[in-house]
């Protein structure tokens, strides 16, 4: 005697295992995006003087090396210090800086060879701690 | 045999004419968070850039949204202005008495709302390009300018 049955196969589950998978593939998923930093100063938001002199006037300048040292200039109650950090020891650098100064504005310069990428990752790491930096050696 | 099965092995048209219901529950549940994942990550920035040359952009983590301005990609044979080349290059280096750079972003022919542009160079063309790029277009009142980079979306 044969014994019909009907066998249904239920899809359901498996569907919600696809939604699970699904979510959390898009909460965990990082896209990369076209940004931009910004690196002049637009005219009509500097001051009268500045905008006169042609450029902002910054008390901070980083200038990238070809040896992978970052010298920074400072002005300091009208003399100008300078010295020489590895590129490696800069985010320490930088806290101190911050710290030590209430300027807003930065100005980064590099030696002709160094490589873009080496300064778009300076210029990365100097942005935590001083959001605005203009590139210098334009004039 | 039952009456019933009889029956429904005589008629073979009720055996396959069975009522198929179709379960949506769950694709709509698919669908509602797509839509949920669409609006967040929705923006009214450009994003979508085309590159002329086969210039690779350095990468960033803390890089704005990027704005609308014209934009001067370098590469390495050629500097271009909106799709268009203004100035031809030799790895990189371009000759000292090419004013072409400086004819090509003439204030009266680019459009550029608030002297702004959008710099786009390979990462690895050294500086001195760059700086030579970013000099000219000083020259010429476009002093507000993007470094644009790749970034991972916030």
């Amino acid at each position: 005697m044969k014994m019909d049955t009907q066998v249904d196969v239920n899809i359901t589950p498996v569907i919600d295992c696809l939604t699970v998978l699904i979510t959390f593939l898009l909460a965990s998923a990082s896209f990369l995006t076209i940004a931009a930093f910004d690196a002049g100063y637009a005219t009509d938001k500097l001051s009268q003087s500045t905008a006169e002199k042609g450029a902002p006037e910054v008390k901070i300048a980083f200038n990238i090396l070809m040896n992978g040292m970052v010298e920074i200039s400072r002005e300091v109650k009208g003399k100008i210090t300078s010295e020489s950090v590895a590129i490696t020891a800069l985010g320490a650098k930088l806290n101190e800086l911050r710290s030590a100064s209430a300027d807003e504005l930065v100005s980064l310069d590099a030696e002709s060879q160094v490589n873009y990428e080496k300064v778009i990752e300076t210029m990365d790491l100097i942005k935590r701690q001083f959001p605005q930096v203009v590139m210098g050696g334009l004039e | 045999m039952s009456f019933q099965s009889k029956m429904k092995f005589a008629n073979p048209r009720e055996l396959f004419g069975q009522q198929v219901d179709l379960q949506i529950t769950s694709m709509a549940d698919i669908f509602t968070i797509l839509l949920v994942f669409l609006l967040k990550s929705y923006s009214t920035s450009i994003n979508n850039i085309q590159l002329v040359s086969s210039a690779t952009l350095p990468t960033a983590n803390h890089a704005a949204q990027i704005q609308e301005a014209p934009k001067v990609e370098i590469a390495k044979d050629a500097i271009y202005l909106d799709g268009k080349k203004i100035t031809t290059l030799n790895n990189f280096v371009m000759d000292a008495k090419d004013q072409s750079l400086l004819e090509g972003l003439n204030p009266e022919t680019v459009q550029s709302k608030d002297h702004k542009i959008l710099v786009l160079a390979d990462k690895l063309a050294p500086y001195s390009i760059v700086k030579q790029t970013l000099q000219a277009a000083s020259a010429q009142g476009f002093t507000d300018y993007q470094l644009v980079v790749l970034g991972e979306a916030n």
